[in-house]
């Protein structure tokens, strides 16, 4: 329903050329989705999701607007969509928890929207404030991409080898 | 416990990743907004949120129960760190059913806290099961890592077989010689009146019967029965069982159930039992007597089991202290496997006193239509026919099925025995 509900905003807000590629794009992610809840598969979930993503880029390629302040929105919706489809496959799988469960899950995916949407703000609070800069800037830019990457590296070492010493252990 | 990757990590990270480079190509720092929650989310959930520890401990209300009986298992948790989800699974083994609680069940932990989790096992069948393996799957918050891992604390769990309602037994052909609850044939010391006699030097003085000694005019004594024990030797046949799809019991469970009856009530008599469990794995006990000996004979009939085995096996591989001359051989047997089928004709054959309790198969199967039905028929013939025979050779066959009691069964057998005897008369 979210997923719906996002492609519905995103065609409403896109511009006259953008919204049959749009509406179609975030059409076939809504369908995907359905079909990942469906066969209770989480592969199609990702797929579901770069989809939508996909659609907010189509407006972002053809209306191509300066600063797209509704990013952040699509982010904290993205993120959402994800942990609530996700959730909702964990669900099927899981065994009988305790009551409260399943609200405390809900309002922490709630939370983490709340955390995006913040986060996103930021981002293009201080992209705003930036903007007008020169190479120096891009230079800023394309470390903080790079930085945000090799946090991901980082991160996913770290994983791998704590799952290895336990491996081993 | 070992980490595995939740589905999460890897679509969050594929799409942050997709986003990044989007925004690179295109120059829109609005895919990096996109990007930024998934790929923070991600970092946080891996290094944030560390390795989840709990302990676990599982304590039973007690080691031994009976068939039917339910027994109250606590499993106490301790964690260390706050776990969101912890999924807790006590595997049941064969012979338990979970009848209260949620096994398995989720949990949310903080830290520190400690938790019981509480199950009711219903002990469906006799054995001797062990449990103690917990399974516990943890999740943090964020949840981007699950864990896994067992937490080892086993419990052996005796069931013993729910006893069969048995009014008598059957009683030996022979008596041995220690002090028992059994009429013995011989004449000696002894409560119930047997005979009388002549006086004769070193005749106590109080077997005079002085009644009878006034009628004859010479000094009379009185002969009595001395009560003795007996020694009883349950033969279980374990090389093959009938159980239908539908049903909980076997033959094989119901045998032991039976043997276990019966050993209980001979040992009471003050009896020595012994066992000899013959199938594709030979075992053994020796005859004796006491509460000791009934430990004994009841942890050896738990052991059993059907062991498929090609090998041929005769008495001749059973230790012959296991069968002592004038023992009463009561075997417990469905009459399916011919390996076990010549052994019993064998140890008649060799003089042993043998009766048969014949565990039914016959509900066990079901025929079909046409050609099924007629080979069914066929069946039941041979297995008549099978009985005959052991009964032509002086071995009682009693059958025994879940329509009467093994108490009616055996009385076949005592009826045979008491017939028997007064032909030979």
């Amino acid at each position: 329903m979210l997923a719906s509900g996002l492609t519905a905003w995103l065609a409403l807000v896109a511009g006259p050329d953008a919204v049959r590629p749009v509406a179609g794009i975030g059409a076939a992610a809504v369908v995907t989705l359905a079909l990942a809840l469906v066969s209770s598969r989480p592969e199609p979930v990702v797929a579901a999701l770069a989809l939508l993503a996909a659609a907010y880029v189509a407006i972002l390629v053809i209306d191509a607007p300066t600063l797209d302040a509704r990013s952040a929105v699509v982010a904290a919706t993205l993120l959402a969509i994800g942990e609530l489809a996700h959730l909702s496959l964990e669900a099927r799988l899981a065994v009988t928890g305790e009551g409260g469960t399943l609200a405390r899950r809900v309002g922490w995916i709630a939370v983490l929207a709340v955390i995006a949407l913040g986060l996103g703000a930021s981002i293009i609070a201080v992209v705003d404030v930036l903007r007008t800069g020169g190479l120096a800037i891009e230079v800023v830019g394309v470390a903080a991409a790079v930085g945000i990457v090799a946090l991901l590296v980082l991160a996913a070492r770290e994983a791998l080898a704590l799952a290895e010493r336990d491996r081993v252990d | 416990m070992t980490p595995i990757a939740s589905p999460r990590l890897v679509s969050y990270l594929g799409l942050a990743s997709v986003c990044l480079l989007a925004a690179l190509a295109l120059r829109r720092p609005e895919l990096v907004v996109v990007a930024a929650p998934f790929a923070l989310i991600v970092a946080v959930g891996l290094l944030w949120e560390g390795r989840p520890q709990v302990r676990a401990w599982l304590t039973l209300d007690r080691d031994r129960a009976l068939e039917g009986d339910e027994i109250s298992a606590e499993i106490e948790l301790n964690a260390i760190t706050t776990i969101d989800l912890l999924e807790l699974h006590l595997p049941v083994p064969r012979g338990l059913s979970v009848v209260e609680g949620d096994n398995p069940g989720g949990l949310h932990l903080r830290a520190g806290e400690e938790r019981t989790v509480s199950l009711r096992l219903l002990c469906d069948r006799w054995g001797s099961v062990e449990l103690g393996e917990l399974r516990v799957r943890a999740r943090g918050r964020i949840g981007m890592l699950v864990w896994e891992g067992r937490i080892n604390r086993p419990h052996r769990l005796q069931i013993y077989p729910r006893p069969e309602l048995l009014q008598s037994l059957v009683a030996p052909l022979h008596t041995q010689l220690a002090t028992g609850d059994l009429l013995a044939r011989i004449r000696a010391d002894g409560l119930e009146f047997a005979d009388t006699r002549a006086f004769v030097s070193g005749d106590r003085l109080r077997s005079v019967n002085w009644r009878a000694s006034a009628r004859r005019g010479e000094l009379i004594v009185n002969e009595r029965h001395p009560d003795r024990n007996a020694d009883v030797v349950l033969f279980l046949d374990s090389f093959a069982e009938a159980r239908s799809a539908d049903e909980a019991d076997g033959t094989l469970e119901r045998a032991v159930r039976a043997a276990a009856t019966l050993a209980g009530r001979y040992l009471e008599r003050r009896d020595r039992v012994g066992l000899v469990t013959f199938g594709g794995v030979l075992r053994w006990l020796e005859p004796g007597g006491g509460l000791t000996q009934r430990y004994r004979l009841i942890d050896a009939l738990l052991e059993t089991g059907v062991e498929f085995s090609y090998a041929w096996k005769d008495v001749n591989i059973i230790p012959a202290r296991t069968l002592p001359p004038g023992a009463l051989v009561l075997a417990v047997t469905p009459l399916l496997d011919e390996r076990s089928i010549a052994a019993l004709f064998d140890l008649r054959a060799r003089g042993h006193d043998l009766a048969i309790v014949e565990v039914a198969p016959e509900d066990a199967v079901s025929p079909g239509p046409g050609v099924d039905a007629l080979a069914y028929r066929l069946w039941l013939l041979r297995r008549a026919g099978l009985r005959a025979r052991f009964e032509r050779s002086g071995v009682a066959v009693a059958r025994w099925n879940d329509d009467y009691p093994l108490d009616a069964g055996l009385e076949g057998v005592r009826a045979f025995r008491r017939r028997a005897r007064l032909a030979q008369r």
